[in-house]
């Protein structure tokens, strides 16, 4: 209630006026906005609501833009979303071919029927429980990466494998890493294992240096002990080297030994998978993580989008939103004549959206409750309140739809808007008693309206002894358009 | 003794406003061609460039990051541990020379007062030149490097580049 209170409280006339004026010019705004627009798209790239209201302007124009020159959107993204996507099926392939010959190798022994049956019920590929069964797994390549600087500090790889430029492959990996922890936020979400294809990148993050293998096959788990202690290992053999660490990779050759330790396995495993393969699966890698942000950033343009239309709605004010355990919840504040949401929301295909909205009154009522106001302020302001010699109670039945008129103006215009009370005494009362009696008259409607639920701001009592016909009339003002 | 040394490796990022030129510039730079399409950056690109300097050969790991339009800021976390940035700016987009006075803000922000060389891009298409003089000098005057560029003619690519290998050591 105190807040309520606070809301409706009257700003400085002089002031108000002001503000009052400035927002009845468009130019002036216009002109103002103009040169805030910059500086607040610049601002908004920390918070993320300024883009989150412009999302759904741009999604509009870029749909239009689509409907009207399809071949201009169509020949922007082409070129990437084709490359990507005969990057990943040229992939694919290779893979299929390899499993193919892996399949025909083995489809006629007993084994192979067991292990297809044992696909069957994993609902797993038939090629992957091969895989597990046939290959075991091989550490091909080993990166020493500096965490900071995505440099790498020294690279080994088993014999045969054909290895074009560790230097980029090892920016990639910690690009990947930046982009995911960026994502996700925090630094426990950094990517331990990236599995795709017949690769698996293990990633072991150090306070300062990055281990990643590049497996083929599916590693044993014992394997990560080996791993992980090669990653302790290096931080203490080389602390100072890493601390003072600034493009001067010499010092690392001495860890040669350390990332040898890693180079296992091999019993069966494929030589000769190259770096197209493993630059192919971190470009499969970043797909896989742009698609998953491209969905989230698509449910939150349609959730944004559902909160600009709230926004535009009449009657409802300062609405922001969050999740709670994996709900939304709108919060906000609404004209008690307003639609609550609910229905725009299911509209909107949201079911389950929370809304929690405080009482205010909206400036911006729709016109018919504007009409209806002006209606009520006419009735108001031929009402008269006449009271018997020294009588002062006020009439309970009048003060009731006055009361209630009063309300439907103040929805109407908002809670800047007063209501005079004219107090007047009759001259045939005397010395004196004219001026008590007008102001326990004027003060007694006043608590009268209270008493309907009226906030005592919007009245102003205004005692005297003029006309001298014992009455109270009623001027309203409204807070200047 | 100096042939078994493994080379000097450094990090340096291009950084600026969403079609500025940056990866043009980095292709005229390492392959010496220049396309007209326009094929945005998605994340980060990463390439690699080996130059000799005093007989010390140095690997420039150059990120080339997806331009700052306002759906998308500048990730200032590929910046981390770069040693020094190229700055884009276009020629014929004044707003782009704007966004990269606040970009050197935010780096300056989080990775400290970074190297940095602006490139004043796609200066072939002097009709068109949005950004002035003034605001050159003013820039100039602040202490910034800068060098008219443009990944058509090739004009002060390689300067620009090597400008800024310069600062790094
Ligand atoms: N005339 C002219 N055009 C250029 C020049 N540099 C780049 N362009 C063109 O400008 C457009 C954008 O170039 P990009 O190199 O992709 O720009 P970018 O800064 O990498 O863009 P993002 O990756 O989206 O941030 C392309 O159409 C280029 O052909 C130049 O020096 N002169
Ligand atoms: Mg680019």
């Amino acid at each position: 209630m105190a807040r309520l209170r606070l809301l409706l409280s009257v700003p400085d006339p002089a002031e108000w006026s002001s503000v009052r004026g400035y927002v009845a010019n468009p130019e002036q705004r216009a002109r103002d906005l103009s040169e805030a627009l910059p500086e607040a798209v610049r601002l908004g790239h920390s918070g993320g609501k300024l883009r989150a209201a412009l999302s759904p302007a741009i999604e509009e124009s870029l749909r239009l833009s689509v409907q009207r020159h399809p071949e201009v959107i169509t020949t922007a993204l082409f070129p990437i979303i084709g490359a990507m996507i005969r990057r990943y099926i040229a992939d694919a392939l290779t893979d299929l071919q390899d499993s193919i010959a892996q399949t025909v190798e083995s489809s006629f022994s007993i084994r192979s029927l067991s292990w297809r049956f044992q696909a069957w019920r994993q609902g797993r590929p038939f090629a992957a429980v091969l895989l597990e069964k046939s290959l075991c797994f091989r550490v091909e390549q080993v990166f020493l990466i500096d965490r900071r600087t995505g440099l790498l500090l020294l690279h080994r790889r088993a014999p045969e494998v054909d290895v074009k430029d560790p230097t980029v492959i090892s920016g990639m990996l910690t690009a990947i890493q930046d982009f995911v922890q960026d994502s996700f936020g925090g630094r426990e979400s950094a990517l331990d294992a990236v599995r795709l294809g017949h690769h698996t990148l293990w990633i072991n993050t150090g306070p300062k240096a990055v281990l990643t293998c590049v497996i083929l096959g599916v590693p044993p788990v014992p394997l990560r002990q080996t791993t992980e202690q090669t990653v302790e290992d290096i931080h203490r053999d080389f602390a100072q080297q890493l601390e003072e660490f600034d493009g001067e990779t010499g010092p690392f050759g001495a860890a040669g030994g350390h990332l040898d330790r890693c180079l296992l396995g091999g019993a069966g495993g494929k030589a000769g998978r190259g770096p197209r393969k493993l630059l192919a699966a971190l470009a499969l890698a970043a797909l896989v993580l742009a698609a998953w942000y491209g969905y989230r950033t698509y449910q939150q343009y349609r959730f944004d989008r559902l909160l600009g239309m709230l926004r535009a709605q009449p009657g409802l004010a300062s609405i922001s939103a969050h999740r709670e355990g994996g709900k939304w919840v709108v919060r906000g504040m609404r004209d008690p004549m307003a639609a609550d949401g609910s229905a725009l929301a299911k509209s909107a295909g949201f079911d389950d959206v929370r809304f929690e909205w405080q009482p205010y009154y909206s400036l911006d009522t729709p016109f018919e409750i504007r009409r209806a106001g002006e209606e009520r302020i006419r009735l108001i302001e031929r009402s008269v309140l006449r009271y018997d010699q020294f009588a002062f109670r006020a009439p309970s039945g009048e003060m009731e739809t006055l009361a209630a008129d009063w309300k439907t103006v103040l929805a109407a215009f908002g809670p800047a808007s007063r209501l005079r009370l004219l107090g007047a005494a009759a001259e045939s009362e005397g010395n004196g008693l004219d001026e008590r009696l007008s102001r326990q008259r004027v003060a007694a409607a006043e608590t009268a309206f209270r008493e309907q639920g009226i906030a005592a701001e919007t009245l102003v009592v205004v005692p005297g002894p003029l006309p001298a016909d014992r009455t109270i009339r009623f001027r309203v003002e409204l807070p200047k358009q | 003794m100096s042939e078994t040394r493994p080379p000097l490796q450094k990090k340096i990022c291009l950084a600026g406003a969403f079609g500025a030129g940056k990866t043009s510039l980095v292709r005229r730079f390492l392959q010496g061609v220049f396309d007209e399409r326009y094929l945005t950056t998605v994340g980060v690109k990463i390439d690699k460039y080996s130059l000799l300097v005093d007989e010390r050969q140095i690997d420039l790991v150059i990120w080339d990051l997806a331009g700052e339009d306002f759906l998308a800021p500048l990730q200032i976390s590929y910046l981390r541990g770069a040693s020094g940035y190229l700055l884009v700016a276009d020629a014929t987009r004044k707003e782009t020379l704007e966004t990269a006075e606040s970009i050197v803000g935010r780096i300056a922000g989080t990775e400290g007062a970074l190297p940095f060389v602006l490139a004043l891009n796609k200066v072939d298409l002097a009709g068109e030149c949005e950004v002035s003089r003034e605001d050159l000098d003013r820039l100039e005057t602040a202490g910034w490097r800068i060098l008219r560029t443009s990944a058509k003619s090739g004009e002060g690519v390689t300067e620009a580049f090597e400008d800024l290998a310069r600062r790094l050591l």
